[in-house]
């Protein structure tokens, strides 16, 4: 059932190109900011002055302050370094052992690969947003229990995903030829699967920062992400709500700065995906 | 009926029954690792979520006796595990009522925000469905693509606050938050049909072009026949196959959106009881809530497999 679900939700074919340049600047400009950000603006994103409290944008201020004084754009910045940076990490880690997941059941047919399979089947079908509630707010809402909650949520997709690019790979002629001439297995997964898998593994993963950096602000906004007072997109967002007829600009540009990081790895995501999944008829 | 149909039911009902059984003890075990490995003491926590700040280390200590928290780990895995399996959830931390008193209520607060939602989502995703995918290319399927990337690449929780600021803040035409006002589950429902509409609608969009190729309906074109009534009658059908067959993942979607649309709304549901079990360490309530999430999940998946095979028998063969 989800074959059919899942082609059906594979980006259509033709996207323009404007689409993944648009979507590349914008991924590039808010990396710049996570990675640059902090050394060009040497304001404490904590630090509060409250007499300053709500105040617009000033030459001080870029972006204004918010309820406690503290600098608007120097906590945008902070939060682009952290929502980027565990999302990040959480696509890396999932990213990483889905591969090998998958990898190892490609290779070996049987009981391991039925076990492996079908814990992917049961976790995928757990709402990914409650597995990463779950995970991060039970071990108390710090980076590792976030970075360990997307990558349980995640793994079993590019389980599957490589799974099945994997047995591709692995039925070809040249890989027969190895397995016959004695290669061990890791050389002959390294040398000859992993590669094939490459491109899927870096669309499908472009995907999942974008939904990476949703989850993190939603975990965040909730309460039970990074724990307070960190700089995150979402628990600014969720700290300053009630101000909105006030100040409304403490809501709206942590809110601006989460739909440009997310739409941008859309873009970057959907444009690259297009092409890998619908050539090959694959369906993540 | 045929054979073939009747072995793929069978097939179908036995994955998800291992399917089901999978979700509890993967969900259990996880809640079981957090209240050994949670940070500070699980006593004290409890204790402070129920007597606020006048507790002692007494009632910390009689807590943990009663709850059976200081015997041997394995022990208490199993004593856990046995009382699940008997299919006793246990009683809340905090309040000390029974977790499923305390799950029936929290569901009744948000069941029929969810239900509005998705009815109103299902609805709304196959008109643009239709109009979009049967001009493909086209201005409206542009306009379509791109509203639906921007929409899903927006989290839940922005898009309530865009419509809590419009309808509620500057037109006064809603209330903004709470479940007790006429018209309060207006904001939260059309929230939640909003973030279910991206996906539903581009599922309903692929599956209109994809039937717009078929060759009865150019069939039914060369006889004379309208094309709302070839839309109407033959088109529809097959675009709700895979609507329908989306019906698993979106039940994971609908619960993922509740739970914030729950918190930002305040409407007293199973967000609100979750994230207030988690930050309490409450974890029989927390793992009733994710098991009956799970278990909902896994049931409708695969309620919606019978329902795609009993449509769509030529599914089966092509397994």
């Amino acid at each position: 059932m989800t074959e059919i679900v899942s082609s059906l939700m594979a980006p259509s074919p033709r996207r323009p190109a404007s689409l993944l340049w648009l979507g590349l600047s914008l991924s590039i400009f808010m990396m710049g900011l996570a990675l640059i950000g902090p050394y060009a603006l040497t304001v404490d994103p904590n630090k509060q002055t409250l007499a300053k409290a709500f105040s617009g944008p000033s030459a001080d201020y870029l972006l204004g302050a918010d309820q406690l004084g503290r600098s608007v754009a120097a906590r945008i910045v902070a939060g682009a370094r952290v929502s980027l940076g565990l999302a990040f990490i959480g696509m890396l880690a999932a990213i990483i052992s889905g591969a090998i997941c998958g990898m190892v059941s490609a290779w070996r047919e049987g009981a391991v690969c039925a076990l492996i399979l079908r814990l992917a089947d049961i976790v995928i079908a757990y709402p990914t947003m409650l597995f990463v509630i779950l995970v991060s707010g039970l071990f108390g809402g710090g980076v590792i229990p976030i970075v360990i909650g997307l990558c349980l949520a995640q793994w079993p997709k590019f389980t599957r995903l490589s799974y099945v690019v994997a047995r591709q790979e692995l039925s070809a002629d040249h890989v027969e030829a190895a397995r016959l001439l004695g290669f061990p297995a890791t050389y002959i997964l390294r040398r000859h699967v992993l590669p094939g898998m490459l491109p899927y593994l870096a669309s499908a993963g472009a995907l999942t920062l974008g939904a990476n950096v949703l989850t993190i602000s939603t975990i965040g906004f909730l309460g039970v992400g990074l724990r307070p007072p960190t700089a995150e997109w979402g628990a600014m967002i969720a700290e300053s709500i009630s101000y909105i007829r006030t100040a409304p600009h403490i809501v709206i540009a942590p809110a601006v700065a989460l739909l440009i990081s997310t739409l941008a790895a859309t873009m970057v995501g959907e444009s690259i995906a297009a092409p890998v999944f619908s050539e090959n008829e694959i369906t993540q | 009926m045929n054979p073939l149909i009747v072995r793929a039911i069978a097939a179908h009902l036995l994955n998800h029954l291992v399917a089901g059984v999978g979700v509890v003890l993967i969900v259990a075990t996880i809640a079981f690792a957090a209240t050994q490995m949670l940070p500070g003491d699980l006593a004290l926590r409890v204790a402070e979520a129920r007597y606020g700040d006048t507790i002692t280390f007494a009632s910390a200590d009689e807590f943990r006796q009663k709850g059976g928290f200081d015997r041997p780990v394995l022990v208490q895995y199993a004593h856990w595990m046995g009382s699940l399996l008997r299919g006793d959830l246990g009683h809340s931390l905090v309040t000390e009522q029974p977790v499923v008193t305390e799950l029936r209520r929290s569901i009744g607060a948000t069941w029929k925000i969810a239900i509005s939602g998705l009815c109103l989502a299902l609805i709304l995703s196959v008109l643009i469905g239709v109009s979009a995918g049967w001009s493909v290319g086209s201005a409206v399927d542009r306009c379509f693509l791109t509203l639906s990337a921007v929409l899903s690449s927006s989290p839940p929780f922005l898009i309530g606050i865009g419509l809590i600021t419009v309808f509620a803040i500057r037109l006064q035409w809603l209330p903004a938050a709470g479940n007790d006002q006429r018209g309060s589950f207006i904001l939260p429902s059309l929230t939640l049909a909003i973030t279910l509409i991206p996906d539903l609608s581009r599922i309903a969009r692929n599956a209109v072009a994809r039937t717009r190729r078929e060759f009865y309906v150019t069939y039914g074109r060369l006889k004379g026949r309208s094309w709302a009534r070839i839309i109407l009658v033959h088109a529809l059908r097959p675009t709700l196959v895979p609507i329908i067959a989306y019906l698993g993942p979106l039940a994971a979607h609908v619960i993922g959106g509740i739970i914030v649309i729950d918190v930002l709304f305040n409407l007293g549901g199973l967000g609100i009881e979750l994230i207030d079990s988690i930050q309490a360490a409450d974890i029989p309530m927390v793992l009733g809530a994710g098991l009956a999430i799970g278990v909902f999940v896994v049931i409708v998946s695969g309620l919606t497999d019978l329902i795609v095979i009993l449509l769509d028998p030529r599914q089966v063969r092509s397994r």
